[in-house]
């Protein structure tokens, strides 16, 4: 059935609305109100005279003759008409073939024959080539004429406004068509008078299969509820527009949503009715659910950053609908792992183990990979392999990514066909943001264990020293002499020293973790500032030469003076730990542009390329921390990085030719 | 001048506890570690020895087959744990007593400790009565 038939079936259902229609006694009052044009086509002289006259006098209509068929012709071709009349017996020609010429010229003209001939066959004759009326030349003829031409024009008029009204309706029926909104009209009841093509689709049926039906039997008890309240306040104030989404059920038996629109239109012949404007948004109520969902799952996260992310992945399974999901896992050299979930253990038939996914991952390094047909998806990659004979048919890939680094993927799974639609990667986004909150939280546990591991085992070192001679000193301060005495009290001082260290430098780091590393600047002379950091290594013990070189009239900086000690000495500090016993450092100030540059030289081992960048990140030394023959706790360079670039400045290493390194640092 | 002995190494005693010293390798890669137990002990009249790695703590046990062995686990080269796995498969060096004295405090690196034959585990800080009196048990010397 195509579109146009299905309309105009529906046209017919559809109660009449305009007010206006044309009938022909409405017509006939049209024509005779004036204005009509006619044209007579007769030869004899007396009877045109006469007809003209009875036409002029009755419908006041303006009347042009013709006496002959090249006349009659020559009139039709200039001018409009409204009627003609024909008689038969022309000098120059059949009236019949002219009546013939004329339908052909224009179908709709309305001709009526006027002729002396009463004979039948002619009478059928013309009717067979279409007149609208026959008049007898007799003593009716007056009033017959009138009756026959009025009623023709009536009739011509009527047909000619018909053809307009079809016209018109077509089109408009077409427009609905072509809409895409689901178009209905109902009663106040609720009974559908009209349904578009696309409201069949909607519910699932042939359109014209809703008429006569009622909506609310389409309606759960609570929307129905809604919709019938909503009808009422359209009702009763007509012209005022309402809306409602509402969920509809379909012939067959699923859900769909729908935001209606309506509007309700009162009559005054007729009972008011309801148009009703529809859109589909079945797939963004469903985005809606799931983001809500989403957003409850995020909100019950709890305590365990495992137990998230075991749960995240667990409802992620369930708000996109799908029937596997894996999410492979693995950050700072930890071990990578999987975390799995799947609707039936059979979805893990293709891959054997969830742990599968790590041998062969999927590779998507930026950008989410959707396969929306598994079976056509070129190569053999394990895991597409995988997923074709666990019989799943799409997936989607999501990369996971932290600091600009992937640590993982989420891989999703259907059993059926789908749609991975824009709305479903996004989903997915939100899914692996949540996983890399949790894994942040998880690896700032982890820091927050080592941290305190590692702080809690340094310190133990020097308390020990400090315990052990404290004890010695106090059970046997008789029996030493005074010079062991003070060498004890001497130890015991530089632990309590190593100690102050060891906590200044956890508290700096607590600091700088805390974003707390104020850097308050005043004018300092960078030459003093070295010349003290160097005494203070001197004042520790240190046994190595340190040179300084300051470029002459390098004078004074704006910088926390304080701090950047701080940072000079840890700098320091590293080229001392890291230093063959004998050789030098050198430590040199120049000025760099309006900057500061400041560079400390050693001949120690020197830092492999690979660990140049890592150099400055908290407790590097992690894996050599707990071994003292290197004193510190590996914060030193952190601390000293992070004061630098709270100045504005940078810092790095780059070897030293000849051996060794150099650590410079700049100040702006 | 406090009685004692002046020129002496820093805490040896005219009166120490023990009148027949025995001698113990103590293996630490803090110097100021070693140093720190040397005084303690050195007061009780034991005779100490340090070494400042696992592998220099191995070769000096092996050359002086002390009656006591005072060893680190966390060192750079070697660490305690495999010291005290060479020292005890060595048939020279096994029937030396080994005593970690470390900051690992958890159960299962006391535990692996004393299942490679270690005689004792001691955690620092420890007072230095503790580790005296565990060396005298050992050797015998109590």
């Amino acid at each position: 059935m195509s579109a146009w038939k299905t309309t105009h079936e529906h046209s017919l259902k559809i109660k009449t609305f305009d007010a206006a229609v044309p009938t022909v006694d409405r017509c006939l009052t049209s024509v005779r109100a004036g204005g009509m044009r006619v044209l007579v086509i007769e030869d004899e002289k007396a009877t045109s005279f006469l007809i003209r006259k009875l036409l002029e006098m009755e419908f006041s209509a303006t009347v042009e003759v013709a006496a002959d068929w090249a006349g009659a012709k020559k009139s039709l071709l200039a001018g409009t008409f409204d009627v003609v009349t024909l008689d038969l017996m022309l000098p120059d020609g059949n009236g019949l073939e002219l009546l013939s010429e004329i339908k052909a010229m224009d179908s709709h003209l309305p001709v009526v024959v006027v002729t002396g001939e009463g004979n039948e066959q002619a009478c059928l004759a013309a009717f067979q080539r279409g007149m609208a009326g026959y008049v007898i030349k007799n003593g009716q003829m007056p009033s017959r004429l009138i009756e026959v031409v009025g009623n023709a024009a009536a009739a011509a008029a009527l047909e000619s406004s018909e053809r307009a009204r079809v016209g018109s309706e077509k089109y408009y029926r077409s427009l609905i068509d072509q809409s895409l909104d689901v178009i209905l009209v109902v009663t106040p009841a609720g009974t559908i008078t009209f349904a578009s093509p696309v409201a069949g689709v909607f519910f699932g049926c042939d359109a014209l299969d809703l008429v006569d039906r009622n909506i609310f039997d389409f309606l759960p008890e609570e929307d129905s509820g809604r919709l019938l309240e909503e009808l009422s306040n359209l009702l009763v104030q007509p012209g005022t527009v309402g809306s409602a989404q509402l969920q509809v059920r379909r012939s067959d038996g699923g859900f769909r949503d729908i935001e209606a629109l309506g509007k309700a239109f009162a009559r005054e012949s007729d009972e008011p009715y309801v148009v009703i404007n529809g859109r589909d948004i079945t797939e963004r109520k469903r985005m809606e659910r799931s983001l809500a969902e989403l957003n409850e799952c995020f909100l019950s996260l709890g305590a365990s950053t495992r137990g998230n992310i075991d749960m995240i992945v667990a409802r992620g399974l369930h708000i996109l609908q799908g029937v596997l999901i894996v999410y492979t896992r693995g950050h700072r050299g930890e071990r990578q792992s999987c975390v799995s979930c799947a609707a039936h253990p059979d979805h893990f038939l293709g891959f054997g183990y969830s742990e599968a996914f790590l041998v062969n991952p999927i590779e998507c390094h930026e950008a989410p990979l959707p396969i929306e047909d598994i079976s056509g998806f070129p190569g053999g990659n394990g895991i597409v392999a995988g997923a074709r004979k666990a019989e799943l048919e799409s997936m989607l890939v999501y990369p996971v990514t932290m600091d600009g680094e992937m640590t993982g993927r989420l891989y999703l799974f259907y059993d059926k066909r789908v749609k991975i639609s824009k709305e479903r990667i996004e989903m997915m986004g939100m899914l692996t943001r949540a996983l890399v909150i949790e894994e942040e939280r998880l690896a700032h546990e982890q820091d927050l264990k080592d941290f305190i591991a590692i702080a809690s085992h340094e310190l133990r070192h020097p308390i020990t020293v400090i315990k052990g001679y404290a004890m010695t000193l106090e059970q046997h301060n008789s029996e030493l002499s005074e010079e062991h005495r003070a060498q004890i009290l001497g130890n015991i001082n530089k632990g309590a020293d190593r100690l102050t260290r060891l906590v200044t430098e956890l508290l700096d780091t607590s600091n700088i973790e805390h974003g707390g590393l104020e850097v308050f600047r005043r004018e300092a002379n960078i030459e003093t500032l070295i010349n003290r950091a160097v005494g203070q290594m001197y004042a520790r013990g240190v046994k190595y030469e340190i040179d300084v070189y300051v470029e002459k009239g390098l004078g004074s900086r704006l910088a926390d003076p304080v701090k950047l000690m701080i940072a000079m000495v840890h700098i320091i500090e590293n080229a001392v730990n890291y230093s063959p016993a004998g050789t030098g450092i050198r430590v040199m100030a120049c000025a760099d542009g309006a900057g500061l540059k400041v560079s400390v030289l050693d001949r120690g081992r020197g830092v492999p390329l690979a660990e140049r960048s890592q150099i400055f990140n908290r407790f590097y030394r992690a894996d050599d921390v707990e071994h003292h023959s290197v004193p510190g706790i590996g914060l030193g360079l952190y601390i000293a990085k992070n004061i630098i670039e709270g100045h504005g400045g940078e810092i790095w290493c780059e070897p030293r030719e000849g051996g060794g390194s150099i650590f410079s640092f700049t100040l702006p | 001048m406090s009685p004692g002995v002046p020129q002496g190494k820093l805490g040896e005693l005219a009166e120490p506890r023990f009148k027949n010293p025995f001698r113990v390798v103590v293996v630490d890669d803090d110097p100021e570690m070693v140093k720190a137990i040397e005084v303690m002990l050195r007061i009780a009249g034991i005779d100490v020895k340090g070494a400042f790695s696992g592998v220099a703590g191995y070769m000096l046990a092996r050359r002086e087959l002390p009656d006591a062995i005072v060893l680190d686990i966390m060192m750079p080269d070697i660490d305690g744990y495999e010291v005290c796995r060479k020292l005890k498969l060595n048939p020279n060096t096994s029937h030396i007593p080994v005593i970690f004295v470390t900051a690992r405090t958890g159960q299962e690196h006391i535990e692996r400790g004393l299942s490679l034959g270690a005689q004792g585990y001691i955690t620092k800080p420890f007072k230095p009565d503790e580790l005296i009196d565990k060396l005298a048990e050992v050797t015998g010397s109590s």
